[in-house]
């Protein structure tokens, strides 16, 4: 008797087995670092365009710093939650390591938190972003490392600075980049805000870099601040012997962000925790 | 300290002496000839699949104690010829996974080697991940005259390396100190939940020679963690399913 009950179980759980197999074929992945991107790809851009609409016939914007999320994600929940009630909010800013290790499915779980945001936001590369293959699905997901917009008369330059990542002979930040952007500034705009993750003075520059890039960056028209990310405390300070305001945004866990509201010949600066 | 890095090194010494163990005790254990007649008498009696040799049907051990006191020499050299090749489709380990194992300790225990293949998807090139499994099958139980065989459980850990120098194990040199710490790049430790079913081939020619058709479900340490406590990352989020083929055709 138990012969046949012992038969009937296992045919059972076979079956059981089989059903669930079924249900859950788009569990099928071949690797963390597989870089199979499914969801959106090069989102900045996209997000840019929506910044730009939506500030059409604004003279004043206000935007939110976060970054360095990592493995906190009930915490950027929270944080885009809290975003999402703030007023006038137009865009915010994520300025890198919006992974742990660069894995592909990290950079999607990221991604499908900030989605929950009722405004467009911008992602810059971090160091922990680099990991492993990281890069390659950074570019994907979200774009070109160094870029570049314009909203009302200010030029957002965003400048990959994990030097550290990087073992080729290639400068970062890339100072053709940077010199470019000097160059050809567009005619519309007459204030500069420089958006990175890793700033200098930081272990992802060498010291010759820090010093050079704060020389070229001096030279944008009216450079605003810097913002950036990566060293995990709120600041809001200078970083070299000169008046160029340096913030940077805590970590995720920490839970706050920071807000600017950009007017015409000014800017605000709020520091607000939940 | 204890950090996350001597933990699995803890756990990989501590499973690599326990597959030893197991090796060295079962080949010091009672002669096989001994222990295929305790089983015999066991066979005849239960529908449990405990060795799932050929030579046990429903009706009990097909082998007389005569042909079971037969001598087998089975030398070391023999012992190391792998006794089945695997053939599996996605888990973490590539697309697909090539590979060959070795079947111990009354076929409850199973060691994989696997080469799978990684296709280049957004990346700059595909990879190649090598993987060593260790799985262990607790229980077989036999249908129809030991032709099918349902084996509802399976479990265990592998460990998967990417045949990349982008990934790492021991963080590069250029780095200050402990600046990615608890994972490496390079290597994961998975663990799976599974199940199989065993198609033993009748007839005098392919005795013996049976074809193995699994799945499993598979998560890693890392996902693991990051599941841990995290509201936002489900278990679906973290669980990977494979398919995967065995085969005994020698």
């Amino acid at each position: 008797m138990t012969k046949n009950l012992l038969r009937f179980l296992a045919k059972g759980l076979l079956a059981l087995g089989a059903l669930l197999v079924f249900l859950h074929c788009d569990l099928i992945k071949y690797h963390p670092y597989d870089t199979k991107v499914s969801g959106e790809i090069n989102h900045n851009e996209k997000a840019i365009e929506e910044i730009q609409q939506r500030l059409k016939d604004k003279s004043e914007f206000k935007f939110a710093l976060i970054g360095d999320s990592h493995r906190w994600y009930d915490e950027l929940g929270d944080v885009v939650d809290a975003l999402n009630k703030v007023e006038d909010l137009d865009f915010v800013i994520h300025s890198g390591d919006v992974t742990d290790m660069g894995i592909t499915q990290q950079y999607e779980w990221s991604q499908r938190i900030l989605k929950r945001l009722k405004v467009p936001y911008i992602v810059i590369l971090g160091n922990h972003d680099m990991l492993g293959n990281g890069f390659e699905v950074y570019k994907t997901m979200y774009g070109a490392e160094n870029f570049s917009f314009e909203l009302n008369d200010i030029q957002f330059v965003c400048v990959n600075t994990n030097g550290l990542e990087f073992n080729d002979n290639q400068p970062i930040p890339d100072f053709v980049f940077l010199n470019d952007k000097i160059k050809n500034y567009p005619e519309q705009c007459k204030r500069t805000i420089v958006v990175m993750h890793a700033p200098p003075l930081s272990e992802q520059f060498t010291e010759e870099n820090s010093a050079l890039f704060e020389e070229t960056i001096l030279r944008f028209p009216n450079l605003m601040f810097c913002l950036y990310g990566h060293v995990h405390h709120l600041n809001a300070k200078t970083l070299f012997d000169d008046h160029v305001m340096y913030y940077s945004n805590d970590k995720i866990k920490d839970k706050v962000f920071q807000l600017f509201t950009v007017k015409q010949d000014s800017y605000d600066y709020q520091e607000i925790s939940l | 300290m204890i950090t996350r890095k001597f933990l699995y090194n803890t756990v990989v010494i501590f499973l690599i002496t326990l597959l030893s163990a197991e090796i060295t005790v079962a080949s010091g254990r009672k002669s096989e000839v001994d222990i295929l007649i305790g089983h015999k008498i066991f066979c005849e009696d239960t529908v449990m699949s405990h060795c799932k040799m050929p030579h046990c049907t429903m009706s009990g051990c097909a082998m007389s104690v005569a042909q079971l006191e037969e001598p087998k020499k089975k030398n070391l050299w023999k012992k190391l010829i792998p006794d089945y090749q695997k053939i599996q489709f996605a888990g973490s380990m590539g697309l697909l996974s090539v590979g060959t194992g070795w079947e111990y300790g009354h076929s409850h225990w199973e060691t994989d080697i696997l080469f799978g293949i990684l296709p280049k998807y957004r990346d700059i090139r595909a990879k190649a991940i090598f993987t060593l499994k260790q799985n262990y099958i607790p229980w077989g139980i036999r249908l129809k005259e030991n032709t099918w065989v349902i084996e509802p459980l399976t479990t265990g850990l592998y460990l998967t390396t990417l045949l990349d120098n982008r990934f790492w194990i021991k963080e590069p040199y250029k780095y200050p100190h402990g600046y990615y710490p608890f994972f490496e790049t390079r290597v994961r430790l998975n663990v799976f939940l599974g199940q199989r079913l065993v198609y033993n081939f009748t007839g005098e020619k392919w005795k013996g020679k049976s074809i193995t058709v699994f799945y499993e479900f598979s998560t890693n340490d890392l996902f693991l963690t990051s599941a841990f406590k995290n509201h936002e990352i489900g278990v679906k989020d973290i669980l990977s399913l494979s398919f995967g083929i065995k085969l005994k055709l020698y």
